[in-house]
């Protein structure tokens, strides 16, 4: 059987904006924008420098239904590009491209196969006349697909290497929507030698017999853990009808990271200041050549927590460090920094006091201690939040905070105050 | 200085109280601070003013109206808590009788001594330490128990206004402000960490439209999301907008084919139009070409150049006259020539004379020689005039002064000299006579000097009469002094010496001497002078003589000298002339071996050669104009012959023209082949153009039926027509391109378009704030309900504490008409009072009196919890008792009595009645202090 070698990438997320992330400078805000489709272009690019015999996208390649024409446009002058050198593109579309959203491609370029949402299609790759692989593919028609499509796939009888390509949530992954969820076991009883799986956007690799692999997206798109650290796609070496080696390759542009400072033992700004600018520093080495999108977290107990309980003090720290980078290149933005600090207050002493501080501390404490009764003042407090045009927007935030940490920040909020000048 | 005395016993601390049951815990607070005393710097009307002696318990200060007592108050509290800002409507008690704004208050905890400074100029106040160390604001504020202005004024440092103010409030505004004011933190105020969460709430969330930070972020996030709807419409919109391009295209390409063919066909019509004279011309020049003999083109050729040669040979012709007229001329100008040359000149005779051999510049060396002989004879003889004429001269001066030498010649100077001589002798031997006859002769040396000088000048002159230099003058000049000199010497002498031989012999010797002199033998003074007169004339006529004679000496010289010079300038004058005859007889020679007339001189020999000159060039101009004149007629010849030969091959007779005939002619002939000409041009041009517009065979031959029959009124009306049509198609086709070219535009900006991605990244942006405003919205709202809640709990619980204590004071002060202060279940914010009948009374229904003794419960209630809780702090008022009834008073003064157990408790009077009930009610401990 012949070797070579093809590309698996999912989750292009084409021309869709970075999630989560607050006004940026202008350069970074263009450089965000940008950032999808340069990570496609890159993909085109590793696909051609590595030789590849074709590139397979498992779904979401665009964001939404309401995917803009650039994307499309610029798919389609990539997936040509990939043509004119001879190399194919298998694609099958998942729960964010569905097939019947619509489309600004009239006509796909040449060496382009778009599979279907009927049944299962399966494509033959033949290398220099040799039949070297058989590329099994299902679109998802619609969005709302929660039928295990794996069921559908069989290897069949053709000779060679045996690859599909399905956008599934293997084992019902929780953290991610339930769309043609399958379990590993579906797989394996397809008998396939490698599944090009999308939709999870961590890197993953499910299982090696037979190879279950998730790529990953292929950029970025939120402070999310998931969508941090470095994204690209997956290089597969075949020889002799079987993987010989499995290589990840970033191709992403902009790279979202976390930092984290412990402000125990900073005594002052300037001592909290240089700290920072050395972990995002240390970011900048390890992340080296791409603009990055860091997301800073002070914690720990010190004095710094009070100067960062002053009006806008965690803003102006946050503006100050932003200047610091201002003009870089490759850019770094902070994206934010979270104050996580506590107080240095001995909150058992304060219990023991016996004064307001004590009895607000024994008010927090039991509705730590009953969560049906924090549920319901929280909702009570929560009210302004639900009327009017507020409430179909805070309705729709995803980051809310669990009952507990909210809790947990008030708490340290209103201690901060009543004590202030204590420290 | 003024300085505050105490008045009373003064005993430290309060005594208890007479009768009933403790009003109060009787538990010593935790903490207890109280005041020592303070100083006035400079407050107010008060200058350097210490208060002392001031009793842990209860204290009274006593003072007359205007003593100060409420700028004591405000003193304590300014001093204790800061200064107003002077932006505050609060007084500020600036120091009118000196003094430095501020001052110190001694403070007590126990054993430990602080001293507080405050200044209104200093930034902040020092605090001063048991062991005189500065003490920070936190130790300030732990010794007030963290109670601010407000508190301490509402509840520890009143005066009776603000305790009548309470009346003016609403009697939950009552309740609230000493509850609220009451109720801390170990650090700020709740209520105020309260309100200030809630500024920050507002500032994030104000109602659904308020201007907030939420309520801003979700007006933007509609506007991005309807922005978003428009955007992605759009681009959901592609495929229309492809279709719609194609179909612009289609109708535009629909208009332009229907445009182009209305445009062909209006540009037959144009065609047929322009065509159509142009074709009808050319039929008519088919018809005189017919009418027209052919010429030969050779023949047609020869005629154009000749006719092209017309000009030319009229040119030439006029150019043969003028030469012509020009060789009559140079005939002339040789005939006149030939005259100025002289007879005997003929034009073969110049055209024989050599021209290199006859240069002018020969004639002039001549002219130049000739000139240079003649001046040298002229010369020559000028010199040799000259000389004569000088010659002459000098023998014409000798002559004249030998003429003039006397003959004979006067005597010689020497014999004259010898008479003179003997005359002086003879005058000195008259004097010596005389002087023998008359004695007392005078001096003579004068004299002898006066001669001697005399001589001296005789010698002078007569040298420079010897010269010759001085002429005949000088002589005269030395004759004269040297008869004054013998004269002078003679007197002299004949005065100064007397004669040696006697009066005899003197006379001998004057007769011997005036015989020698041809003088009488006693000659008389006038014959002496009168011969003196006359030698002295012989002396000079012999002077004059001398000179002169040597004058006609020197003149014999010079004319030998002139006459050599004469002969010598004749000997030249006689070279010059034979020079110049032997050069004239060269140029005679030079002359006559060239045939020039031997007449000419030099001048004239120049003049000959010009008219030669002339004459030769005149005899050439004229050969040539002839031989131009004769090449011109034969071309004019020439030109008639040919003229007439192709004349007759055009079938035009010419024979027997003239030249201006046959010009006219070959004319004529050219003028018809060009006609011919014309005509077949016109012919071809206008088959060519019809070929041109219409190439097709078939078109072609449809047009020349349509020129031959069609109307061309009828084509411009059908022109108008077209025009019209083709204009309207222009409009739609113009419309169509425009609306192609926004379909285009359009799928182009949907294809560049990053609308989308923008808005939804705007969108993205706007939720993450939003995420973190309603997040920071939650904490807050958290974090005030928590504090909110605690107030809550805490005044609910503390409450009855402080109620429970105010009660028993009241009903101890009002002597058991009320029994409690009770707080209604109903309602949170509201008191109630219980009287002794068990009923119940709102505030509202106590009189003043009442109402105030109430409100100093409260305080009273409220103080003793505060102290519980935090710091036991002085409970200073200023003159409440006042609309007390002296029960109550008495009442009221028991139960302060019974509160300084635990409190300091300071009493500002001006009524002496006022520090006696007290005194009496802490039997006599409570200190009395007069201000």
């Amino acid at each position: 059987m012949i070797d070579f070698c093809f590309v698996h990438a999912a989750d292009l997320h084409l021309d869709t904006p970075f999630e989560g992330v607050a006004k940026a400078a202008p350069e970074v805000g263009d450089a965000l924008r940008e950032a999808s489709l340069e990570a496609l272009d890159r993909l085109v690019a590793l696909t051609l420098d590595e030789g590849a015999a074709f590139l397979v996208l498992a779904g979401d390649i665009y964001d939404g239904a309401e995917r803009g024409v650039r994307a499309q446009l610029r798919l389609r002058r990539a997936l040509e590009r990939l043509g004119e050198h001879g190399v194919r593109t298998f694609i099958a579309h998942g729960n964010h491209d569905p097939l019947t959203g619509w489309s600004a491609i009239g006509a796909w370029p040449e060496g382009v196969h778009v599979f279907g949402s009927r049944w299962v299609e399966s494509v033959a790759v033949e290398i220099g006349g040799e039949m070297a692989a058989t590329v099994h593919g299902v679109s998802y028609a619609r969005r709302e697909t929660s039928e295990n499509l794996a069921l559908r796939f069989a290897r069949g009888e053709a000779p060679g290497f045996h690859i599909g390509v399905l956008h599934a949530n293997v084992g019902s992954d929780p953290e991610h929507a339930a769309y043609a969820p399958c379990s590993l076991a579906d797989l394996r009883a397809a008998r396939l030698d490698y599944w090009a799986l999308g939709h999870i956007h961590r890197r993953h690799e499910v299982s090696r017999d037979p190879w279950v692999m998730y790529p990953g997206d292929t950029q970025g798109r939120s402070p999310k853990p998931a969508e941090s650290g470095a994204k690209g796609a997956l290089v597969v070496e075949v020889a002799g009808a079987a993987v010989r080696e499995v290589r990840f390759v970033p191709t992403d542009t902009v790279r979202f990271v976390h930092g984290e400072v412990d402000v125990g033992g900073l005594d002052d700004l300037a001592a909290l200041r240089a700290a920072l600018l050395e972990t995002a520093d240390a970011l900048r080495a390890e992340h080296a050549g791409r603009g990055l999108l860091v997301r800073l977290r002070l914690r720990g107990r010190g004095p710094a927590h009070a100067v960062l309980r002053g009006p806008r003090a965690v803003d102006d720290l946050l503006d100050d460090l932003r200047d610091e980078w201002r003009g870089a290149t490759p850019f770094l933005w902070l994206e934010s920094l979270r104050d996580e600090t506590l107080s240095p207050l001995d909150l058992d002493e304060v219990r023991r006091r016996g004064d307001f501080s004590a009895e607000l501390l024994a008010l927090a404490d039991g509705l730590r201690a009953d969560g049906e009764r924090r549920t319901a003042l929280l909702r009570e407090l929560d009210e302004p939040l639900h009327r009017g045009r507020a409430a179909r927007w805070v309705a729709e935030l995803e980051g809310a905070e669990s009952e507990l940490a909210v809790l947990r920040r008030a708490e340290a909020r209103a201690l901060d105050l009543l004590e202030q000048g204590q420290a | 200085m003024t300085g505050a005395r105490e008045a009373g016993g003064s005993r430290g601390g309060a005594g208890r109280a007479a009768g009933g049951a403790p009003v109060f815990d009787t538990s010593a607070p935790a903490r207890v601070v109280r005041l020592e005393g303070w100083w006035v710097d400079g407050f107010g009307a008060l200058r350097d003013f210490e208060v002392g002696g001031l009793a842990p318990g209860l204290t009274v200060l006593l003072g007359a109206n205007e003593a100060g007592k409420s700028t004591h108050l405000t003193f304590l509290r300014y001093l204790l808590f800061g200064f107003p800002k002077r932006t505050t409507a609060l007084p500020q008690y600036d120091p009118v009788a000196g003094g430095r704004h501020g001052g110190r208050v001694t403070l007590l905890e126990g054993e430990e001594r602080y001293e507080l400074w405050r200044y209104r100029d200093d930034k902040v106040a020092r605090l001063i330490g048991p062991g005189g160390d500065e003490a920070g604001e936190h130790v300030l504020a732990s010794l007030l128990g963290h109670a601010d202005a407000g508190l301490f004024r509402s509840v520890f440092a009143f005066g009776l206004s603000e305790l009548q103010s309470f009346a003016t409030l609403t009697e939950e505004g009552v309740r609230q402000h000493i509850f609220s004011a009451g109720v801390v933190g170990a650090g700020r105020s709740a209520r105020e960490v309260s309100r200030q969460i809630g500024k920050q709430l507002d500032e994030l969330l104000k109602g659904t439209r308020g201007k907030a930070l939420i309520n801003d972020l979700l007006r933007d996030l509609e506007l991005r999301r309807a922005e978003l709807a428009a955007a992605v419409g759009e681009a959901a919109a592609y495929g229309e907008r492809v279709a719609e391009e194609r179909r612009a295209l289609e109708v535009a390409e629909e208009l332009r084919r229907r445009s182009a063919d209305e445009r062909l066909a209006r540009a037959r019509l144009v065609a047929l139009g322009e065509l159509w004279r142009r074709w009808h011309e050319a039929r008519a020049a088919e018809v005189e070409l017919e009418a027209q003999p052919a010429v030969a083109a050779e023949t047609l050729t020869t005629l154009r150049a000749l006719a092209e040669g017309l000009g030319v040979r009229r040119e030439r012709l006029q150019r043969r006259d003028e030469i012509r007229r020009a060789a009559e001329q140079a005939g002339r100008a040789v005939s006149t020539t030939l005259d100025e040359l002289g007879p005997g000149w003929a034009e073969a005779q110049v055209r024989a004379v050599d021209p290199s051999i006859v240069g002018r510049d020969d004639v002039r060396r001549w002219q130049r020689r000739l000139s240079a002989c003649a001046e040298a004879d002229a010369e020559a003889r000028r010199a040799e005039t000259a000389a004569a004429q000088r010659t002459a001269e000098l023998e014409s001066e000798h002559e004249q002064r030998a003429s003039r030498l006397p003959e004979p010649p006067p005597a010689p100077l020497a014999e004259v000299e010898a008479r003179e001589d003997l005359l002086v002798r003879l005058r000195e031997v008259r004097a010596a006579e005389c002087a023998a006859a008359a004695p007392g002769a005078g001096s003579r040396r004068p004299l002898l000097g006066a001669a001697a000088a005399a001589a001296a000048l005789a010698v002078v002159f007569t040298l420079v009469g010897a010269t010759g230099t001085g002429g005949v003058g000088m002589w005269l000049a030395a004759a004269l002094a040297v008869a004054v000199a013998v004269a002078l010497a003679g007197v002299a002498w004949g005065r100064a010496r007397p004669f040696a031989g006697g009066p005899g012999a003197a006379r001998e010797r004057s007769e011997d001497l005036a015989r020698r002199l041809g003088l009488p033998s006693a000659p008389s003074a006038t014959d002496l002078d009168a011969l003196e007169v006359r030698l002295r004339a012989e002396r000079t006529a012999r002077i004059e003589y001398e000179g002169l004679r040597r004058r006609v000496e020197d003149d014999d010289v010079a004319l030998g000298r002139a006459q050599t010079a004469l002969d010598q300038r004749r000997a030249e004058r006689a070279e010059a002339a034979a020079q110049l005859a032997e050069v004239h007889e060269e140029w005679r020679r030079f002359k006559s071996e060239r045939g020039f007339p031997a007449t000419l001189s030099t001048e004239g020999t120049v003049e000959w050669l010009a008219a030669l000159d002339r004459c030769r060039e005149a005899l050439e101009r004229r050969a040539e104009a002839s031989a131009q004149a004769a090449q011109l007629e034969d071309e004019a010849r020439e030109w008639e012959a040919t003229a007439r030969d192709a004349l007759a091959a055009a079938g035009r007779e010419a024979a027997h023209l003239e030249a201006a005939g046959l010009e006219q002619a070959v004319t004529e002939a050219c003028a018809a082949a060009d006609r011919r000409a014309e005509l077949e041009r016109r012919v071809l041009e206008a088959e060519q153009e019809l070929r041109a517009r219409f190439p097709a065979a078939d078109d072609a031959a449809r047009v020349r039926h349509d020129l031959a029959v069609g109307d061309p009124e009828v084509w411009v009306a059908g022109l108008h027509e077209a025009d019209a049509r083709i204009a309207e198609l222009e409009r739609e086709q113009e419309q169509a391109i425009r609306e192609h070219e926004n379909a285009r535009r359009r799928r182009e900006e949907l294809e560049r378009s990053a609308d989308v991605a923008r808005l939804q990244a705007e969108l993205e942006g706007l939720r993450a704030e939003l995420d973190d405003a309603v997040a920071r919205y939650r904490e807050l709202r958290l974090a005030q309900a928590l504090i909110d809640r605690t107030l809550r709990e805490f005044m609910r619980t503390r409450q009855p504490a402080v109620l429970a204590a105010a009660g028993a004071a009241f009903g101890r002060v009002t002597a058991g008409r009320y029994t409690a202060v009770l707080q209604p279940e109903e309602s949170e914010d509201d008191l109630r009072v219980l009287g002794a009948d068990g009923i119940a009374k709102t505030l509202a229904t106590l009189s003043r009196g009442t109402a105030e003794q109430l409100y100093l419960c409260l305080r009273l209630g409220l103080a003793r919890e505060f102290a519980a809780q935090s710091v036991a702090l002085p409970f200073v008022m200023d003159d409440c008792l006042v609309d007390f009834d002296p029960e109550r008073a008495a009442a009221m003064a028991a139960v302060l009595v019974e509160f300084a157990v635990g409190s300091q408790v300071v009493v500002f009077t001006c009524h002496p009645e006022t520090a006696a009930t007290l005194l009496e009610a802490s039997m006599g401990e409570a200190a009395v202090v007069e201000l």
